[in-house]
């Protein structure tokens, strides 16, 4: 199986026709079981960006995406497939709890960053062993990295429940203790729950950007993902580059994981990132992996998750129509042919190449 | 040049992209404001609704349920008007604060999960009242109830161990956490009341929402001839069911939280119940009448909160010895003579 | 505790693994990368289980299931070698855009939100005979068994004798080897890719069934818990060869059924759910290791 991954990439036409496409066919679904898609679609709108409050919970959604997305983007940029994002996030921050549990006594300012340093090292280290096996041992990085997943949600369960269990009844659903109070960030303004990781969310982004854009070894990380062997030519130690890529995507995500945790949580609780990672990949994959793509997608899909959330609070519809709306802008996104205008002769073309002649069959495989 | 040029196009991008969200948020103000001004004329005549947010997904046929069937009954009773949300971990503090800000005035958060974000979110409110089921919460505008679960599940111990004809008993539990452990707890010191030889064990699923795992554990503890299962495992417990109900009448399955000798006749003697529904009914009730209070409960045997309830006779017969048996004991837990433990001794 | 009862379970727990992995294996020989294994065995799973509840018939459940996973994978053809998506994208987003569609159905057929369970929904009967229970091992592989078990491992040995021994398969092959070789001696290596897309998808159905109607007869949403994809490690590990792929799956069926039997010795419930997943990751170790060391030698028997 072929599990070499290069993205093309993706032009903003493609990507808003995607979302016309994706957005139409969720205004179907919920027409044909009755509702009033307007309505339906009006609600999502409103909770994305109805009040100052909405648009407030929509950053604080997209705040973890950016993180996730980035670490997402620059594994595919370096031609890997990371997906084990949530493995990695859910390591790194329960590393990063840990320490924030254990050194009450360190003032704020060491220990915001020894907490996201801690976090940066776990998830890269997590991230290490499907690159081993990519690497090392010539196999697929894609099913090790998703097995992590499982491995990691169970294990850190496991950390909790027998060595940094909360006391009390908050114990009885697998908590740690609350971390140091000088590392808990609080609201911006009161009621909202936007706090300060969005700046820092902001800030890995704009680093993404500074490493692909202007530095040595963003060129070395993108030549070995567009094409490895002429990297290799060129003097690029591309298995290196692959390591690298991975080992700091993993860093990211635990990162995000450990800034989810100081900004919103204070401790860690088995499950409190639902589906960060998933999300992540398809902010990338909808931003072409791009900085800028990126940041946008994040804020695409946590406004999505927002609207969404609001469309379970006041329709009957179920919020699971954001997650099909997103799977099916990635599909489109990816099948360019659909999204592009003049797609469609190409695909009766592949269509009759089907079902009569086989001409052109070795040419495509080329 | 090239630099300056990208740093514009960045800065135009992202101012662009706030007066997108700028001009979006003015008008969602607005509309949000004649919601405001329609919900102050509406309270006047001070409106009641009351919200149920969740963990754990409807159709459990356990607590979940039974919290919602007293919240409906509560709605019909006391003109409420209610809303139920199941978020996934990680929007709690979402779901719980977009009903405060919709007027919402009763909050009844299910399991401990809740309790950070309630504890966050109740000073920010406090004209409204949170009811926390299972936690440690003490705020002003918090009631928080909890139920001596070791209570009734000691009775239900008994109760298995006596019925029991292979002399094991098994207890299958959604993870290793407060409630869960407290019925196990005392269902193994139940059994063991009753019967000192008794093999009493138990097992976890690891989720509440995964029957496949519980039938695969049901079964297993079947295939080592365990003949009386509890089950506290919500949703789980589904899977449960179907391998005990496959295995036939040899065997039989203990009820959590409510009355589930109808699920499988003829294989539920008794259940382990916890009035989950009746809770929620009373709170709805104080509040509707104002006498609700903030604070710590703990109910059991006693309030009648918890209990051991048998099937009808005519869905299963259970031996009127245990009847009594179990009715001897009630009286002395209620008395103090016996206190069942709450926590599990370590093996 | 390790009494040959467990061989029952491994049987059951590895049906819908090897079902999975015999059918993205007609995929993997073909060149087609097809990753929505877990998606449609989702979808399948709850189509069956909507079907059982509106039929009351576990036939045209099953029919259900079937069609369901050929209909994703033709959606996942269209999309890729129509439209010109890229596999693993395409792949990857149609895993997350089923399993909401999943949870979107439920919640708007049968207004429920996390699982379906009524009296209504048929499982898939199993077959139990004392003749076939008397016989030692084989009894206890076989005995008390959906048709859904009899047939996968029916059918990934007949796939072997397919993939080595057929004309067809032998096209399988040359496409996934070398397409530009097999266009050029007038292999229709699209249409070929396009059937085994198909047999993928419908086996993934299957497979779905078996999980919501053989186990069980409910559906829960996201009741598949990666099962796809540990199928899927299985395709890669057995290097595309039926036998091999009934060994890896056989050991993933043990090591859930192990997972159930060790909790009777009340160890951490979070290491030994852990196990299976955990198994995945090592046997990646394991299997490379070994094949780096021969590999010359696996290169001269693929010839």
């Amino acid at each position: 199986m072929n599990f070499e991954f290069r993205q093309n990439p993706i032009n903003v036409r493609t990507a808003l026709a995607a979302i016309f496409i994706g957005t139409l066919i969720g205004f179907v679904m919920v027409t044909l079981f009755g509702y009033n898609p307007v309505e339906v679609f009006a609600t999502l709108l409103k909770g994305a960006f109805g009040s100052a409050k909405n648009i407030a919970t929509s950053l604080r959604w997209a705040t973890p995406l950016m993180f996730t997305g980035v670490a997402a983007a620059l594994s595919f940029r370096g031609g890997m497939f990371n997906f084990g994002i949530d493995g990695q996030l859910y390591f790194g921050s329960l590393a990063a709890t840990i320490v924030g549990v254990i050194c009450t006594g360190v003032p704020g300012i060491i220990l915001i960053p020894l907490m996201m340093l801690t976090s940066m090292v776990c998830g890269a280290l997590w991230a290490f062993i499907p690159a081993f096996v990519r690497v090392k041992l010539n196999g697929s990085e894609i099913v090790p990295a998703l097995m992590m997943n499982y491995v990691a949600i169970h294990l850190t369960d496991y950390i909790v429940h027998y060595y940094f269990l909360a006391s009390g009844t908050n114990g009885d659903s697998l908590k740690t203790e609350r971390i140091a109070e000088q590392a808990q960030f609080s609201p911006l303004a009161s009621g909202y729950q936007l706090t300060g990781a969005i700046f820092i969310g902001l800030f890995v982004v704009l680093a993404f950007w500074w490493l692909m854009k202007k530095s040595k070894l963003g060129y070395g990380i993108s030549m070995s993902g567009m094409n490895p062997t002429f990297a290799r030519y060129g003097g690029i130690q591309v298995d290196r580059m692959r390591i690298l890529v991975m080992l700091l995507s993993g860093a990211l995500a635990g990162l995000g994981g450990a800034v989810e945790i100081m900004s919103m949580r204070w401790r860690f609780e088995s499950g409190f990132a639902p589906s960060f990672g998933n999300d992540g990949i398809l902010t990338a994959l909808l931003g072409s992996s791009t900085p800028l793509g990126t940041l946008i997608g994040a804020i695409f899909m946590g406004a999505l998750k927002s609207g969404s959330l609001a469309v379970e609070r006041y329709t009957d519809v179920s919020r699971s129509l954001a997650t099909v709306i997103q799977g099916l802008i990635i599909c489109f996104v990816s099948a360019r042919l659909i999204s592009k205008y003049i797609g469609f002769d190409k695909i009766a073309e592949n269509l009759s190449v089907l079902f009569h002649f086989n001409r052109k069959a070795g040419e495509k495989d080329a | 040049m090239k630099k300056t040029k990208k740093w514009l196009a960045l800065g135009l991008a992202l101012i662009l992209t706030m007066a997108l969200f700028a001009g979006c948020g003015k008008e969602g103000e607005e509309q949000g404001e004649q919601q405001g001004g329609q919900e102050e004329q509406g309270q006047e005549e001070k409106t009641l609704k009351a919200a149920m947010i969740t963990p754990q997904k409807l159709g459990d046929d356990g607590p979940i349920d039974a919290c919602y069937a007293g919240l409906q009954a509560g709605a019909k009773d006391f003109g409420y008007e209610i809303k139920v949300l199941e978020p996934e971990a990680g929007e709690y503090e979402d779901s719980i604060r977009s009903m405060c800000d919709d007027g919402y005035n009763l909050i009844f958060c299910i399991f401990s999960q809740m309790q950070d974000a309630v504890s966050r979110i109740a000073p920010e409110y406090p004209d409204v009242m949170f009811v926390q089921v299972l936690g440690d919460l003490e705020m002003d505008n918090v009631k928080t109830i909890n139920y001596k679960d070791q209570e009734a599940s000691f009775l239900c111990g008994l109760a298995a161990a006596t019925m029991s004809k292979t002399g094991k008993v098994a207890v299958i539990a959604g993870a290793p956490v407060g409630d869960n452990v407290r019925n196990i707890a005392g269902f193994e010191a139940g059994a063991r009341e009753a019967n000192p030889e008794i093999e009493v064990t138990h097992l976890y699923v690891g989720s509440f929402e995964d029957p496949t795992k519980g039938k695969e554990l049901a079964n297993t503890l079947l295939d080592e001839d365990y003949d009386m299962i509890l089950q506290v495992c919500a949703s789980s417990s589904m899977g449960i069911r179907e391998a005990v109900k496959e295995r036939g009448t040899d065997v039989c399955m203990i009820g959590n939280c409510v009355d589930e000798s109808t699920a499988i006749p003829g294989q539920v003697p008794f259940s382990n119940f916890s009035d989950h529904n009746k809770t929620v009914y009373s709170t709805m009730k104080e509040f509707a009448e104002g006498k609700f209070e903030a604070g710590v409960v703990n109910w059991g045997l006693e309030e009648g909160m918890t209990k051991c309830i048998f099937a009808e006779d005519d869905i299963m017969e259970v031996p009127q010895e245990v009847k009594d048996l179990v009715a001897e004991y009630e009286q002395k837990i209620i008395d103090g003579t016996i206190v069942p433990p709450a926590e599990l001794e370590e093996e | 505790m390790l009494d040959l009862g467990i061989l029952g379970v491994t049987m059951r727990m590895a049906t819908p693994i090897l079902l999975a992995g015999t059918g993205t294996l007609y995929n993997d020989r073909a060149g087609v990368t097809n990753i929505t294994l877990e998606g449609s065995m989702l979808l399948g799973g709850f189509f069956a289980v909507a079907c059982s509840f509106f039929t009351g018939s576990w036939v045209l459940a099953a029919l259900a299931g079937i069609a369901t996973g050929i209909i994703v994978s033709l959606v996942f053809y269209f999309l890729t070698s129509i439209c010109g998506g890229d596999e693993l994208v395409v792949g990857f987003s149609m895993n997350v855009l089923l399993d909401g569609l999943s949870i979107f159905l439920l919640k708007q057929i049968f207004h429920q939100s996390g699982s379906l369970v009524d009296e209504r929904i048929v499982g898939v009967p199993q077959i139990s005979s004392e003749v076939l229970g008397g016989i030692p091992i084989i009894g206890d592989l076989f005995n008390g068994q959906t048709w859904i078990v009899y047939f996968t491992f029916a059918f990934a040995l007949l796939t072997w004798v397919i993939l080595y021994r057929t004309p067809f398969g032998l096209k399988v092959l040359a496409c996934g080897e070398s397409p530009q070789a097999a266009a050029t001696v007038g292999v229709k290596v699209l249409r070929i890719r396009f059937i085994c897309n198909l047999i993928g998808g419908a086996l993934c159905g299957l497979a779905g069934v078996q999980i919501s109607l053989g186990f069980l007869s409910l559906f829960t949403q996201g009741m598949t818990v990666g099962r796809g994809f540990i199928a899927l490690g299985s395709v890669v590990f057995s290097k595309g060869n039926p036998l091999r792929l009934i060994a890896v799956t056989m050991f993933f069926g043990f090591a859930e059924a192990m997972s159930n039997r060790v909790q009777l010795m009340q160890l951490p419930s979070e290491l030994v759910l852990m196990l299976p997943y955990l198994a995945v990751v090592i046997l990646t170790f394991v299997r490379f290791d070994r094949l780096k060391k021969i590999k010359g030698m696996k290169d001269q028997e693929a010839c």
